[in-house]
């Protein structure tokens, strides 16, 4: 009930909001790309952001959307956020392509979901980077025109990617690239460093052989070990967890209604 | 100070003998007749015997000008029974080769009372034997410098019985450990560690026979353990006469000071066989160690050595080969020229080959 009642009140918020008469004419939406129902935006925020929203959907062909809501209910983000695309039509052109980023404030809950060619510009690595390193740092601080704005940026980004044939992904990423390049460059300057130095200092050692004896074990004869006692006693247990790092290894996982993305808490 | 010494004859021909480690017989330079050791043991019984029980005869008095106190401790002359040429040598030496006619010569008075050895092992590879493990030696050492290994660099090849306490002993040890044992597994999104801990107690006793340990201060104990091990199963009753041809040293460490080098190798191999005993743990980290020795017999056995020095660049490099099993060792120079070279050539193509393939 309470579900219903929160889809009915951001589908009075989507439609009282000014359409976008281009993107309608083009194949879009044609309702607003920013939905501000929480009220997390000045209204010149808000129409800052519907036009970069507006101008890199009609670039790109694939509509970007924010929707801000005080709240969903007890309903999963990504769930919500699936119906509210398919519900409202959401996407542009016949195969619906769009990216749909969603802020529930009541429990500070967030959802992005891809569908379309959204599917294909952003991976999940796409995804991942772009809310742990552009987003989802500045919402923690409240900061929602800076957050909506970098979600904005880094999609026209991702898309310009895309559509130039290399999506954004774990192997494209320049952050990653630098990584690599210095992990790679470690190993090729130290992996032959370290295997010269242990074949060298292995020949060194063959050619000082008069060391003193440490032990006498070809001293003791046969039957001379005796172990009289041997005892293992149990003491104590100690028990850690580490949380295991999911690393993409590229590529996007599309669910069984052919969105991707994840939620979570910002 | 002088005392009478004995030099093996030939029957045959009053030729020297020597001490045939490839026969094990004693020879004849001369006629080439060889004899078997006991039948010249016979032979010189009585001889040895008169030489025992005869007083010196010389008057050091005369020499006090020369020798001071404490150089006359420690100074021997021999007159040699074959030329006559004086020998001077320490009072360590108990066999050595006359400088003047190269006659093989025994100080039979040196090993008398509780000086004699129980056991030698005679020499069973020769000086050419072991010239040509040390040219071996330098083969496929990458960093021996050119010179070293190109000239002749072998100055002098000695046969030395060295003096050796065989040590006998037991140990007793009550070992304690902290041992961790480690499980881990998947639970959802997490990895769990189980460290489980315990307390491992071993007790026991361990046996040695026989450990070495060189009883002569002018032998380099690195070089003296490195060439071990002997084969024991050749070990015989002491007889002087195995010694002609070769150097001869009695001890001058007894066996109470040579024991604790013996007690150190004890402990090291009772620790690490209890140690070895607590398999199975990811950790094994020692909290307790009481490792009691008892001391066993101690005998006393005169072991063949080859002793092999030369001379580089100012610096002396002594060589010890095993007489009995041919195991060399010793500390070679470094050319670290060829060092860093090596090390370069081997880093630097790889750096190439891992650079191609991984950018």
């Amino acid at each position: 009930m309470k579900r219903l009642l929160s889809m009915i009140i951001l589908t009075l918020i989507l439609c009282c909001t000014l359409p976008s008469p281009a993107l309608a004419a083009d194949g879009g939406y044609g309702g607003p790309l920013v939905s501000d129902g929480a009220r997390c935006l000045t209204d010149e925020e808000s129409f800052a952001l519907e036009d970069i929203a507006m101008e890199l959907s009609q670039r790109y062909r694939c509509e970007l959307y924010i929707v801000t809501m005080d709240d969903m209910g007890t309903e999963d983000a990504y769930a919500f956020a699936k119906d509210l695309y398919r519900e409202h039509g959401m996407g542009f052109g016949t195969d619906k392509s769009g990216l749909l980023f969603l802020l529930s404030m009541a429990r500070r809950d967030y959802a992005l979901v891809a569908y379309g060619y959204g599917n294909t510009a952003f991976t999940d690595y796409g995804k991942d980077v772009l809310l742990e390193r552009h987003v989802l740092p500045r919402l923690a601080e409240d900061r929602y025109y800076d957050a909506f704005a970098a979600y904005l940026n880094t999609s026209g980004e991702y898309l310009a990617m895309a559509r130039e044939g290399t999506p954004f992904d774990a192997d494209t990423d320049p952050e990653q690239g630098k990584t690599r390049f210095l992990i790679k460059l470690g190993v090729t300057l130290l992996l032959p460093l370290l295997i010269a130095g242990a074949v060298c200092l292995l020949w060194l050692r063959r050619m000082r052989t008069a060391r003193p004896a440490r032990a006498a074990d070809q001293y003791i004869p046969a039957g001379g070990f005796r172990l009289t006692g041997r005892e293992d006693t149990f003491l104590f247990r100690t028990e850690t967890r580490r949380t295991i790092e999911k690393k993409s290894l590229g590529g996007v996982t599309i669910d069984k209604d052919g969105f991707s993305g994840r939620s979570g808490k910002f | 100070m002088a005392t009478q010494i004995t030099n093996y004859q030939c029957p045959s021909c009053t030729g020297p003998l020597r001490f045939a480690g490839g026969s094990g017989r004693l020879e004849c330079e001369y006629c080439g007749t060889s004899y078997d050791v006991a039948v010249i043991e016979q032979l010189y019984a009585d001889k040895e015997q008169a030489a025992a029980g005869a007083d010196p005869q010389w008057d050091t008095s005369m020499a006090g000008d020369a020798w001071s106190e404490e150089e006359a401790a420690h100074i021997r002359v021999y007159g040699c029974p074959s030329c006559g040429a004086e020998l001077l040598c320490d009072d360590t030496t108990a066999a050595t080769a006359c400088p003047y006619c190269g006659n093989p010569t025994v100080v039979p008075g040196q090993f008398t009372g509780q000086l004699r050895p129980d056991y030698v092992i005679p020499f069973k590879l020769d000086k050419a034997a072991a010239v040509a493990a040390l040219k071996r030696y330098y083969k496929g050492k990458r960093f021996l410098p050119k010179t070293f290994a190109d000239g002749n660099h072998i100055g002098e090849v000695k046969g030395v019985y060295v003096p050796f306490w065989l040590f006998n002993g037991e140990a007793d040890a009550d070992m304690r450990f902290r041992g961790t044992i480690v499980h881990v597994h998947r639970t959802g999104d997490e990895e769990v560690t189980v460290t489980e801990h315990y307390r491992v107690a071993r007790s026991g006793s361990v046996a040695f026979e026989r450990i070495p340990v060189d009883g002569s201060s002018k032998m380099p104990d690195a070089h003296m353990d490195a060439i071990e091990p002997f084969a024991y199963g050749e070990l015989k009753p002491f007889s002087s006469a195995y010694l002609p041809g070769f150097l001869a040293d009695k001890y001058d460490q007894d066996a109470e000071a040579c024991g604790q080098r013996a007690n150190a190798r004890i402990r090291a191999s009772a620790q690490d066989a209890f140690t070895a005993t607590a398999g199975g743990y990811a950790t094994l980290v020692p909290e307790h160690s009481d490792i009691r020795l008892r001391r066993g017999e101690v005998k006393y056995a005169l072991l063949p050595v080859w002793m092999l020095s030369t001379k580089w660049a100012g610096r002396d490099f002594l060589f010890a080969m095993n007489g009995q099993t041919g195991k060399l060792i010793g500390d070679l120079p470094v050319d670290w020229r060829k060092f860093w070279l090596w090390f370069i050539g081997i880093s630097a193509p790889l750096m190439a080959a891992l650079g191609v393939i991984l950018f």
